[in-house]
């Protein structure tokens, strides 16, 4: 059931910001979380959901995107995965598995 | 809030009725959500919703299901006879609320059993509303018409046309599922993938039919509906805090909206002020996959929530609880007319039905066939809910006719089977093949039986012949659900006067092999059907019902499936009776229902409510 995605490479300068969305599945139980490796006081991430459209009513199972938000820090190196499963099945494979090495120089 | 530790602390300083779970570190992310759906567009709020005339439209569909009957007299919410005993035991026990709805409701475990389907988990697709509406039918199926069906929430899902993650509302699936029925996992079942609906060709024969979604506005419109109708489908807003809630009554800690989800609202109680609630997100989720939840909370009462009140089961959801010459049908205005065949002015066929409300009068519809030498066995299949009947003929072979529902006329389906047949047959529709193979099992002259099974191009083939010594094979081949596919059982009438018990076990190479011999001083062929009485749950193994004619009397012998598995004769009642020759377990409270032919050649209806049997009226001369 994981889906995984290739390693993705970023690379950041101190201060900026970088977004990463993420396809949501609140309605089903799944939520995001983040974990970052390596040097890790390089970056900050968080993790938001992403605004309903304004004119869209609200359907039943539709779930808000997550949206990731990296702040690099300072030089240097980290990793970071994401990962998309339910909080109460933390033993089970992730549904999804984002994998990132992120270079700050 | 970030972390499950910050939620506790939330939970702690306010106080709060809800539980999240213990496992995570308090560190653990929880993660954070802006708040972003815009009020709805195209939805009415609950408050425009028209208040309901519960009362008018119960009167349209009077409930056979007693107790339920008691809850609404008692709210002079329908005028029809109520069992007293059955009204003693929906007297609600935990008070009422000032308009009369009961204080607590719960269909896990209402006057002594479930009428709710087990948790599933829509993992990981949006299909959150499939799963709602389909727990609403699953319940009313069983309160309306006594039985437990399964049903596919990837039917409606696929159906309609939605991919996994599509959301909705419940009136596009109640919609729906009027136009079209939702059938049973066998026909479309479930599953994340996006494939190309394509139910089996006999869907229009395996659908559970409603008669659409009824939208509920008010709270107490929607509490009466729960006591006295059942369970309501209900959308609210997810917050991040409700991932983390397992048991106690949870209300809104969080702003952190998730997403919009639909779930069946099971119950309520006054006493906790909140819904009592199964989700779609599996067992391990919240309190079983169960939870209570504030009224009012996340937006639950904001928007109508949706009952359905008129079910019409599937001949498969039914086919274990019928045998012999009657069976409850689907037609009637309450879908529950009896349909019973016999034989007529010598060896002919006469089709009876008995409407499905009081005063439940008998009625004589047509006659055909030629040469039918007993009453015949009746079922109804997935062919487009037809009825189709075999019998013994005159010349001691086996005549199938089927009773064709689009232009209401029997159309002779052939003459088949072994050329010395002598007895009763047993005559099913199985889950071979879809639609299903029928199978036949009859005694032959020399005392054995033989099956018989119809492949699905209707072509007749003879099957193994077993078993020796048998002097009557009768109406008792039903397929249990023993097993993953579910074995044949049988039982027939030895030379001796006992009684034996074969099955055929279909996981494992589909051999007969014999198992209790019971009973003595028997010499008439008996019917058994599998029943509701053990299946606390719909993937319970119900019990084996067997009615047979003994010295002028009626025994009923039943065999426990849940402990032991020994058959047991529970009462000997009736009189002048030469062979009981039809069984029905139907919609009016797990009543057990029989037809006897007498030796004046009447036939009589018995049936047993709350433990008795009770004598019912000669309903006329074969």
């Amino acid at each position: 059931m994981t889906e995984r995605h290739m390693t993705e490479r970023l690379r950041l300068r101190p201060g900026e910001h970088h977004e990463i969305r993420l396809p949501g599945r609140g309605a089903a139980g799944y939520v995001w979380s983040s974990h970052v490796g390596g040097d890790a006081d390089v970056v900050a991430v968080s993790l938001h959901a992403a605004p309903f459209p304004a004119d869209w009513p609200p359907q039943a199972g539709h779930s808000a995107d997550e949206i990731a938000t990296i702040e690099a820090l300072k030089p240097g190196q980290a990793t970071l995965v994401l990962e998309q499963r339910r909080p109460w099945e933390q033993e089970s494979a992730a549904l999804e598995h984002r994998d990132y090495d992120i270079t700050v120089a | 809030m970030a972390t499950y530790g910050e939620i506790r602390r939330l939970l702690r300083e306010t106080d709060a009725r809800w539980q999240t779970a213990a496992t995570p570190a308090d560190d653990e992310q929880v993660p954070e959500f802006p708040l972003g759906a815009s009020p709805p567009a195209d939805l009415a709020p609950a408050e425009q919703t028209a208040p309901l005339d519960l009362a008018a439209l119960l009167r349209e569909h009077p409930t056979a299901n007693p107790m339920l009957a008691a809850r609404r007299v008692a709210l002079g919410l329908a005028v029809q006879s109520v069992d007293p005993a059955a009204a003693a035991l929906a007297e609600p026990l935990t008070g009422t609320d000032a308009a009369g709805a009961s204080a607590l409701v719960d269909w896990r475990n209402r006057w002594g059993t479930s009428w709710v389907t087990g948790v599933r988990d829509q993992n990981p697709c949006g299909a959150c509303v499939a799963f709602g509406t389909t727990a609403v039918i699953e319940s009313r199926t069983r309160i309306e018409h006594a039985v437990w069906t399964i049903r596919s929430e990837g039917d409606s899902h696929d159906g309609i046309g939605y991919k996994c993650p599509d959301g909705s509302w419940p009136t596009t699936y109640f919609d729906w599922i009027r136009d079209h029925g939702l059938a049973d996992p066998g026909c479309w079942p479930w599953t994340p993938a996006d494939e190309p609906y394509a139910p089996t060709p006999d869907r229009p024969g395996r659908t559970v039919k409603i008669d659409g979604g009824t939208a509920l506005g008010s709270i107490q419109d929607q509490k009466t509906w729960i006591d006295t109708v059942g369970p309501v489908a209900a959308c609210f807003a997810v917050y991040a805090d409700f991932f983390a809630h397992t048991t106690g009554v949870y209300h809104r800690l969080s702003d952190d909206l998730r997403g919009w989800h639909c779930v069946a609202v099971i119950g309520y109680s006054d006493y906790e002020q909140a819904w009592i609630c199964k989700n779609s997100w599996g067992p391990g989720w919240g309190d079983h996959g169960y939870f209570k939840i504030g009224y009012g909370e996340a937006q639950f009462d904001t928007y109508p929530k949706y009952g359905v009140l008129a079910t019409n089961p599937d001949p498969l959801t039914k086919r274990r609880m019928h045998n012999g010459n009657l069976y409850e049908s689907g037609n009637g205005a309450a879908h529950r007319n009896f349909e019973m065949l016999a034989t007529a002015d010598g060896p002919r066929v006469k089709h009876w039905w008995r409407e499905g409300g009081a005063p439940y009068p008998w009625n004589q519809a047509t006659e055909f066939g030629s040469d039918c030498a007993y009453c015949p066995t009746l079922t109804s299949t997935s062919y487009n809910r037809n009825f189709e009947t075999v019998y013994l003929t005159t010349g001691g072979r086996l005549h199938h006719w089927w009773f064709d529902q689009n232009t209401h006329g029997w159309k002779d389906g052939g003459v088949f089977g072994p050329a010395d047949a002598a007895g009763v047959p047993g005559f099913i529709q199985s889950n071979y093949g879809a639609p299903g193979n029928f199978e036949v099992v009859v005694r032959l002259a020399g005392g054995r039986l033989q099956h018989w099974w119809r492949d699905g191009g209707g072509n007749w083939h003879p099957g193994p012949v077993f078993a020796a010594g048998v002097a009557h094979s009768g109406a008792t081949l039903i397929q249990g659900n023993y097993g993953g596919r579910g074995n044949f059982e049988l039982v027939c009438v030895l030379g001796t006067g006992q009684m034996q018990h074969w099955f055929r076990a279909n996981d494992s190479g589909g051999g007969w092999y014999p198992t209790a011999v019971f009973g003595g001083g028997v010499s008439s062929p008996p019917v058994m059907i599998q029943g509701q009485y053990g299946m606390t749950t719909e993937n319970s193994i119900g019990n084996f019902e067997l009615c047979v004619a003994a010295g002028g009397r009626v025994q009923h012998w039943w065999r426990n499936n849940t402990y032991g598995q020994t058959w047991t004769m529970s009462a000997v009642f009736g009189h002048d009776v030469r062979a009981v020759v039809g069984m029905v377990e139907g919609s009016f409270g797990f009543n057990l229902e029989i037809v006897v032919l007498r030796t004046d050649n009447r036939l009589q209806h018995y049936w047993r409510g709350g433990g008795v049997w009770n004598e019912g009226p000669v309903i006329g001369s074969i």
